[in-house]
């Protein structure tokens, strides 16, 4: 049986995806999610040894103990209004990255160049076909936006604002 | 061996996106963003030095292999940590990751002999040299107000 630590649960459904018994349930809904953990005889641990944040524990069948629920409320983006993740997995992926790759205040490098061109969009009526932001708040954390691409977009965009 | 793009010389076509579809059985990584009707530019995988979805990645699924970043599919949980870390927003989960492969297999990426207008290219030196080349005009007509 699955003993599930739901302090440390970001609530990623990895669980759900590898169990093979299908004894993890999974409801997505619009603005939350919600992951349910079946009462299971199984002895397998695929779940435990595939939980990100190791949040499951195998522990010996009871059958009085009740089945956990984890409920997470989703985290909408600041530029479309979508939402899109939940909030222990951004901060789990802000942890993992490092330093230099997290926010900084540069104006238009990083981030705020991709909220520039975000901008851009929406003036122009125009909803981009995914959100720049939606794609994660983590863009709100760079301080890069790569190579050559980068500066070509810069160039581009900066000569064609006096158009808009 | 990443793609590179200059946007100078895409043309909106979206040629990119249904060769990637083609090749990729319906699921394309190549997205198309359009700024009003002044300009275009496809996105994809960027095939990053420091690649923060292979810093989110904790199966290994997704791992730097030379230049490119690979993606092993039967290493993959679907919990879309990456999705969610990558910058550009070209890794996607629906029930397991997906993302550029840069058509491993073929020479050359399908995109890249697709495109009409030769805006991509896996050639580091001709996209620098365009961009200083239009910067140098941008500074020579005096430069952006």
């Amino acid at each position: 049986m699955i003993k599930v630590d739901l302090s440390k649960c970001v609530g990623c459904n990895s669980c759900s995806n590898v169990c093979p018994s299908q004894n993890i349930l999974r409801e997505d809904t619009a603005d939350g999610k919600r992951i349910h953990w079946k009462r299971c005889k199984e002895e397998c641990d695929l779940c435990v040894e595939f939980c990100p944040a190791k949040a499951l524990m195998l522990v010996p069948f009871e059958e009085a103990s009740e089945e956990p629920d984890a409920i997470f409320d989703l985290v909408a983006c600041k530029i479309c209004g979508a939402r899109y993740a939940t909030e222990p997995m951004l901060k789990r992926i802000e942890s993992v990255l490092p330093v230099n790759l997290q926010k900084d205040s540069t104006g238009l490098s990083g981030f705020g160049f991709v909220q520039y061109v975000a901008e851009i969009l929406k003036r122009n009526g125009q909803p981009s076909r995914w959100c720049w932001g939606g794609a994660g708040r983590i863009h709100e954390t760079y301080s890069f936006f790569l190579r050559v691409i980068s500066h070509e977009l810069f160039l581009l965009y900066s000569s064609l604002q006096s158009c808009f | 061996m990443p793609v590179y793009i200059d946007i100078s010389r895409c043309i909106g076509c979206r040629s990119c996106e249904v060769a990637c579809k083609r090749v990729h059985g319906g699921k394309g990584h190549v997205n198309v963003h359009f700024a009003g009707d002044q300009a275009s530019v496809p996105l994809f995988c960027h095939h990053c030095e420091e690649a923060t979805c292979t810093m989110a990645c904790y199966t290994g699924a997704l791992s730097k292999d030379g230049e490119r970043t690979a993606f092993a599919v039967e290493k993959c949980t679907g919990c879309g940590l990456c999705y969610l870390a990558c910058p550009f927003g070209v890794v996607w989960t629906d029930k397991l990751a997906r993302k550029c492969d840069l058509c491993i297999g073929n020479e050359v990426p399908t995109c890249i002999t697709t495109c009409p207008a030769n805006a991509l290219s896996t050639d580091f030196d001709l996209a620098s040299r365009r961009a200083r080349a239009r910067a140098a005009m941008a500074v020579a007509h005096g430069g952006r107000k």
